[in-house]
């Protein structure tokens, strides 16, 4: 109503804009703008005729008046695509495409090239709209004109960037000088290579509009594969062109080639893990899994091997995707064919194909898609009763009122309350299936009850009004926002609980409102990285601490205040948070837990190779921990601090102060050392935790001198003695083996970081420890360390780079190697004895001993990757000293693996960079891995004196470098800009290298 | 105590804050014009026709209408943050910080008027949204007027209260406040009093009056761009009221001239244009015409509460007739919702 609506700025703003005689450049009528919020909230009739008497608005920009036709063609997509009849979609699809082909009768115009990609893709729709349910031949042929006409489309617009990019080819864009042409240049070139693709696309969809593809639609496959081939031989250094391989796949295997289709395949499965090819190696998997299971006996279980991985890999937003369906089918019906292999299967496996089998088809099934019908079929000839679809809630619980909503849902919540103590009960008795589909049961109900009482609420409160009783609305919303969060939808919980606290402040329910929208918002944290959720939380701690000052529960928000600014690595603002409190207890534990926090940040510094990174966080880690521990009033302290001192102490032995690291354990005040039998073990691993950080301090401190050597070494035996002591029951051997290896590892830390000297006293000095103890136990735990300690210390002693040992070396892995034959021979044989003798093998030079040991681990875990990897460098380092004439071959194994010799199951460095690449825990052993890769590749190529395959490593390089610029950090950088120039040069192309590194 | 002794206690209190003014103790303050300038001196005075303003011996005045705010020595740092939110439209943020402010704590008057004045002018501004009950809002700022007489806000308040007097359906009162601005001693205030004026008659249906009004500004010479904005808004005004006594097409002409000139960033200007646009296309039987309008309302410019709400109820009426009940009672529940009440 006010004139200058008090926004007394706005006021102050137009002042100055007038005395600057600035025009409006936005003046007339916004017609853009407006038909996009027509559009956007569904009101396609209107937004049309709004675009039929654009006449009677003024000053309309001439650009936008000149595309109404294009605009026009949007608004109808977009209408089909709110369709929800599918004769009223083809309806609008077919106006579209009218107006799409109106436009494209201009000679000339800015917006030409989207006008024919909106066209090719719409008749690319369309065509796929007339072949939904069971296509007659007539709509089959509609649909292959469609798909034809598409093809042209594409066909147009690569002829119009053909030439566009190829006068930018003559200009020589330089992007550093001129970023906003090499960024033109680029869109033109993705433009260019999405119709190469759609233009493909098209034509094989329409091929397979016949019921023969392959030999009524030959020609139009041939036409395709020339496209799909194109673009991956060309373009595979981008996303695009890597996926063109799964096309081209499907187009051979449609032809009938099949050993060229495995090829697109299998290379498309080569490359890198990136999320944007995962789409296209489901597609690939499918089509691997379909050729082999046409072979003749099928190789189901390369199927299997293929696919599983993929499916156990799935990620929550691919559940629907169909590439996913698909490729569950296939697996399913690999799993079949398993199944039904009676004579190389023994009956258990096969009662697991089965199952698997029927899993995958179930869950298909159960997801909407051009496969669900496919799974069902399968289910019923496999004997399985499909389920019937879940059922809509019923709707006779509607209520009339606010008030009766929240009276329905409290006899819900009610009859809530009698099915958890029931399902306690249950859970609580020895389980069984009787009692388990009770259970699954009762928690369907629960599952049923939280919903219908977020519907009954929501119904209710869309009823309230002025004249509502406040209270209870208040209090429904309070149910609503708590049903919410017992059916784990926290997102919804949060809206609820925030609303009512913001709505209510001050009052009791507008405060538990708010602590539920508290710990909703911190769950969604858990799983979700957005910074709004991370404001949101702020926002509201702040709103709960200051609304309710003096509740204690609403003062828990401040510790969240806290724990999230350290979640954040906002350190300054959570010290300074942690510093405005008053000294005493609660300081004291934020101080502790900032303290522990940056640990974490240190841990994660030194994984990632940020040495000064990780100087600072250790400091300032210590620091905190210590004012923590410091800053505990009085003598009691609690299992948290218990902890805290555990990690000074550790923190204290990283930065290189074993004797301060343990004085912080025999702290008589917060000491876990001096306290534990009083306090009791904070937890059940805390124990085994705090024995092997003591044993790590002690052998710390025996390699720095100054102690008393021979207590020392009385002291680390009988703490091994505790430490094994600590362990029982059937994993305990695994838990202690690992805090060795993990003492192991700290060992040859230190080695690393001494000096040739100090190596080689260091390296004796152990050597008269291990025999020590070695004399004490027969422990396989201890031996086994033993085992792994002089593995660690032979390569220790090995020059950076050197595969195979020498002098000292060799020494040290032959005890190493005695020590794990006798574990062996004394019955303590386990995969990782197996693993550490192959390695001692193959540094001593016996490959052959090495892989044979490998292959075994192998045949009981297949997917072991360090095992892969060590079996592909056996092969490798074998390569380089078998005679001439087996170099080419013994270096294609390293590469490929050596096939059906050794059942398939060894990978070699391909496959190995290619499941590496599916973790970012694997990052660096999959650069590794890509670089042996090239590497093999070149002396493969130089064995068999090929070119060609020597030109092929030049791609191994060039594609990591396309996708991962920076390559694994400068030093790996350097190694590949290196190689790639050695293969360059061999290759007969010039020493490039590696292009320079994009700038950030 | 009835509405219409209410109101009498309320304009005796005007009649008087007008007439008074208050001393104040020597400060270093900060006075900031709407032309972008500050003064920094001492203020010695306020009322509701200005701030008098002491810079070394010399005294300045500064009137009302002309004032963007006032910095004051020793004012609590919620009110800075407060004052600068509320100023620039961001009401619900300006009330979380303004309810921070100690009032026991403050020692001059002037800021004590201050603090109250922006928490009246956000609830105020707020419940006209739909986040408030109107009448609770129109009691406050009745208190504010009541006990801050000599505030230089004080016609800021009156026009408050007759936008909530309006937003209520109650034309007198609003028409009262409304003629009282008029005794502002800013023009720019005085020209508003007559668009105020105009808009309550049309809504009372007197277009004659309306028009009249609404003439009497546009034919003014502007020389303020404050003065070019409110002859902007009173053409749209008379473009409805042409448009209801059957002139439609002159007022669409009206209309598509202020199009060409529209300032989409003006969401109240450009609201009002196009539920006037709307109106003359519904008077014309044009429904289509008026549904576009209105719409352009509800989907482009709906932050202008009154006009939006305008256009929500029309929209109610026109989408049935275009052919869509369906829409009439999405806009309905959405016009439940946003404005309950209304």
């Amino acid at each position: 109503m006010t004139l200058f609506p008090d926004c007394r700025l706005r006021q102050f703003m137009t002042v100055l804009l007038v005395c600057a005689v600035a025009p409006l450049a936005s003046a007339g009528e916004p017609a853009e703008s407006f038909l996009k919020e027509l559009r956007a909230a569904g009101y396609y009739d209107i937004a049309i005729k709004y675009l039929d008497r654009l006449d009677q608005y003024p000053d309309i920009a001439p650009e936008f008046l000149d595309a109404v036709i294009l605009e026009k063609g949007q608004t109808y997509i977009d209408a089909a695509v709110g369709s929800r009849t599918t004769s009223k979609r083809d309806q609008y699809f077919g106006l579209a495409e009218e107006q799409f082909k109106e436009f494209l009768k201009r000679k000339s115009h800015p917006r030409l090239s989207e006008a024919r990609s909106k066209l090719g893709k719409l008749q690319m729709i369309r065509a796929s709209q007339l072949l939904v349910g069971e296509p007659t031949d007539k709509s089959r042929k509609a649909a292959r004109a469609s798909y034809l006409a598409a093809a042209e489309t594409f066909d147009s617009i690569l002829e119009s960037l053909r030439a566009t990019l190829k006068k930018i080819q003559g200009a020589k864009i330089d992007a550093a000088k001129n970023p906003a042409k090499a960024a033109q240049r680029d869109q033109y070139k993705g433009e260019f290579l999405e119709a190469l693709k759609n233009a493909g696309e098209a034509r094989t969809a329409a091929a397979k509009t016949f019921a023969n593809p392959a030999s009524e639609g030959k020609a139009l496959l041939e036409k395709s594969l020339v496209a799909f081939t194109d673009l991956s031989e060309k373009y595979g250094i981008y996303a695009a062109g890597t996926i063109a391989l799964t096309y081209r796949g499907q187009v051979q295997e449609m032809l009938g080639r099949s050993t060229e289709a495995l090829d697109s395949y299998l290379r498309m499965l080569e490359a890198p893990g990136v999320d944007e090819l995962r789409d296209a190696k489901y597609q690939a998997t499918s089509g691997l899994i379909r050729l082999w299971l046409a072979e003749n006996p099928p190789k189901y279980q390369q199927g299997i091997d293929r696919g599983q991985p993929f499916v156990d890999d799935e990620r929550p937003d691919e559940r629907t995707l169909s590439s996913m369906q698909e490729l569950r089918i296939h697996l399913a019906k690999a799993y079949l064919a398993k199944s039904k292999d009676k004579k190389n299967q023994k009956a258990a496996d096969i009662k697991r194909a089965v199952s698997m089998g029927r899993q995958l088809l179930v869950k298909t099934s159960k997801i909407p898609s051009e496969f669900a019908g496919q799974a069902s079929n399968l289910l019923r000839d496999m004997g399985v009763k499909i389920d019937e679809p879940v059922k809509e809630l019923s709707l006779a619980a509607d209520p009339v009122s606010v008030e009766d909503a929240y009276e329905k849902v409290r006899v819900i919540l009610q009859n809530t309350d009698s099915l958890k103590q029931s399902l306690t009960i249950l859970q609580s008795q020895k389980q069984n299936d009787q009692l388990k589909a009770q259970i699954d049961k009762i928690n369907e109900q629960l599952g049923e009850s939280l919903d219908a009482g977020v519907q009954i609420l929501r119904r209710g409160l869309s009823m309230a009004s002025t004249k509502s009783d406040a209270e209870l609305t208040n209090r429904s919303r309070h149910t609503l926002a708590y049903l919410l969060y017992q059916g784990e939808h926290f997102r919804d919980a949060a809206v609820v609980g925030t609303f009512l606290a913001k709505n209510a402040p001050g009052s009791d329910v507008g405060l538990q409102g708010g602590l539920t929208a508290l710990n909703a918002l911190q769950l969604l944290l858990r799983d979700n990285d957005a910074p709004g959720l991370i404001e949101q939380l702020e926002e509201l701690s702040k709103y709960l601490t200051e609304t309710w000052p003096d509740d204690s529960k609403a003062a828990s928000a401040k510790g969240v205040m806290i724990k999230l600014a350290l979640g954040n690595g906002l350190y300054d603002k959570a010290r300074q948070m942690v510093e405005k409190m008053p000294s005493g207890s609660e300081q004291a534990y934020y101080q502790r837990l900032m303290g522990q926090v940056i640990w974490n940040e240190y841990v994660t510094a030194v994984r990632e190779n940020q040495d000064e990174l990780a100087k600072e966080k250790l400091s300032l880690a210590i620091d905190y921990l210590k004012q923590g521990l410091d800053g505990i009033p009085g003598a009691l302290t609690g299992p948290e601090a218990l902890k805290a001192a555990l990690i000074l102490a550790r923190a204290n032995l990283k930065s290189g102060e074993p004797a301060k690291a343990m004085e912080v354990l025999e702290n008589k005040k917060y000491g876990p050392l001096a306290l534990i039998e009083s306090q009791g073990a904070p937890s059940d691993s805390f124990p085994g935790e705090l024995y092997s950080t003591e044993l790590q301090i002690v052998v710390q401190m025996m390699t720095t001198g100054g102690e008393n050597a021979s207590a020392l070494l009385e002291r680390a035996i009988k703490v091994m003695e505790r430490l094994r002591g600590q362990f029982k029951g059937p994993d305990a051997q695994k838990k202690l083996n690992a805090i060795y290896i993990g003492l192991a590892g700290d060992i040859r830390e230190q080695l690393d970081g001494a000096s040739p000297q100090q190596k080689v006293k260091l390296i004796s000095a152990f050597r008269v420890f291990l025999e020590r103890i070695s004399t004490t136990t027969k422990d396989v735990a201890t031996l086994r360390w033993i085992g792994k300690t002089l593995m660690d210390l032979a390569e220790a002693s090995m020059q950076p780079g050197q595969l195979k040992a020498q002098g000292q070396a060799i020494e040290l892995l032959g005890t190493a190697a005695n020590t794990f034959t006798t574990l062996k021979s004394e019955g303590g044989s386990a995969l990782e004895v197996d693993y550490q003798l192959g390695r001692a093998k193959r540094m001593l030079g016996e490959y052959k001993a090495a892989i044979d040991l490998f292959f075994g681990i192998l045949k009981e875990k297949p997917t072991m990757l360090d095992v892969q990897i060590e079996a592909a460098q056996a092969y490798e380092s074998w390569a380089a000293v078998v005679p001439p004439k087996f170099a080419a071959t013994a270096y294609s194994w390293a590469l490929n693996g050596p096939g059906e010799k050794r059942q398939n199951l060894i990978w070699g460095w391909g496959k190995v960079s290619t499941m590496a690449s599916k973790s970012p825990n694997h990052r660096d052993k999959f650069f590794d891995a890509r670089y042996h890769v090239a590497l093999c590749r070149l002396k493969w190529g130089r064995a068999a004196k090929d070119k060609q395959v020597i030109a092929k490593a030049i791609t191994d390089v060039t594609k990591v470098n396309a996708l991962y610029p920076a390559m694994g950090g400068p030093q790996k950088r350097a190694e590949f800009d290196q190689l790639l120039k050695i293969i360059q040069k061999e290759a007969g192309k010039p020493q490039d290298g590696l292009p320079p590194l994009p700038r950030a | 105590m009835n509405s219409i002794f209410q109101l009498r206690c309320t304009a005796l209190a005007i009649c008087i804050a007008v007439a008074s003014s208050t001393s104040v103790w020597a400060q270093l303050d900060r006075v900031y014009d709407m032309a972008g300038d500050n003064t920094s001196g001492t203020v010695t005075s306020t009322s509701a026709a200005g701030i008098k303003l002491k810079k070394a011996g010399n005294v300045q005045d500064f009137v009302t209408g002309n004032i963007l705010k006032v910095l004051h020595e020793g004012d609590p740092p919620a009110l800075t943050k407060g004052r600068e939110f509320a100023i620039d439209g961001q009401y619900d943020q300006a009330l979380t910080e303004l309810k921070k402010v100690n009032f026991g704590a403050i020692d001059r008057e002037v800021i004590k008027a201050d603090v109250a004045f922006y928490l009246v002018l956000c609830e105020g501004r707020l419940s006209l949204a739909g986040k408030g009950k109107k009448d609770e809002a129109s009691n406050k700022a009745r208190a504010f007027a009541s006990k801050f007489r000599d505030s230089w806000h004080f016609f800021d308040v009156t026009r408050l209260l007759g936008d909530l007097a309006l937003a209520q359906g109650d034309m007198a009162k609003a028409m009262q406040y409304y003629t009282f601005l008029a005794r502002a001693p800013g023009s720019e205030t005085k020209i508003e009093s007559a668009y105020l004026q105009g808009l309550v008659h049309q809504k009372s249906g007197d277009g004659d009056k309306a028009l009249a009004e609404f003439e009497k500004v546009i034919g003014v010479k502007a020389q303020t761009s404050q003065t070019a904005r409110l002859q902007i808004l009173s053409k749209a005004g008379k473009a409805v009221s042409l448009a209801r006594s059957g002139k439609a097409d002159d007022g669409l002409a009206l209309v598509k001239g202020l199009i060409a000139e529209l300032n989409p960033t003006d969401v109240e200007m450009a609201a009002r244009i196009y539920n006037a646009q709307a109106a003359s296309y519904q008077a014309k039987g044009d429904n289509e015409g008026a549904v576009m309008g209105y719409l352009h309302t509800h989907l482009m410019f709906s932050s202008q509460p009154d006009a939006h709400a305008e256009a929500l109820k029309e929209l109610i009426e026109l989408w049935p007739k275009v052919g869509k009940p369906e829409r009439a009672a999405e806009a309905r529940q959405e016009l439940q919702q946003r404005y309950p009440g209304t």
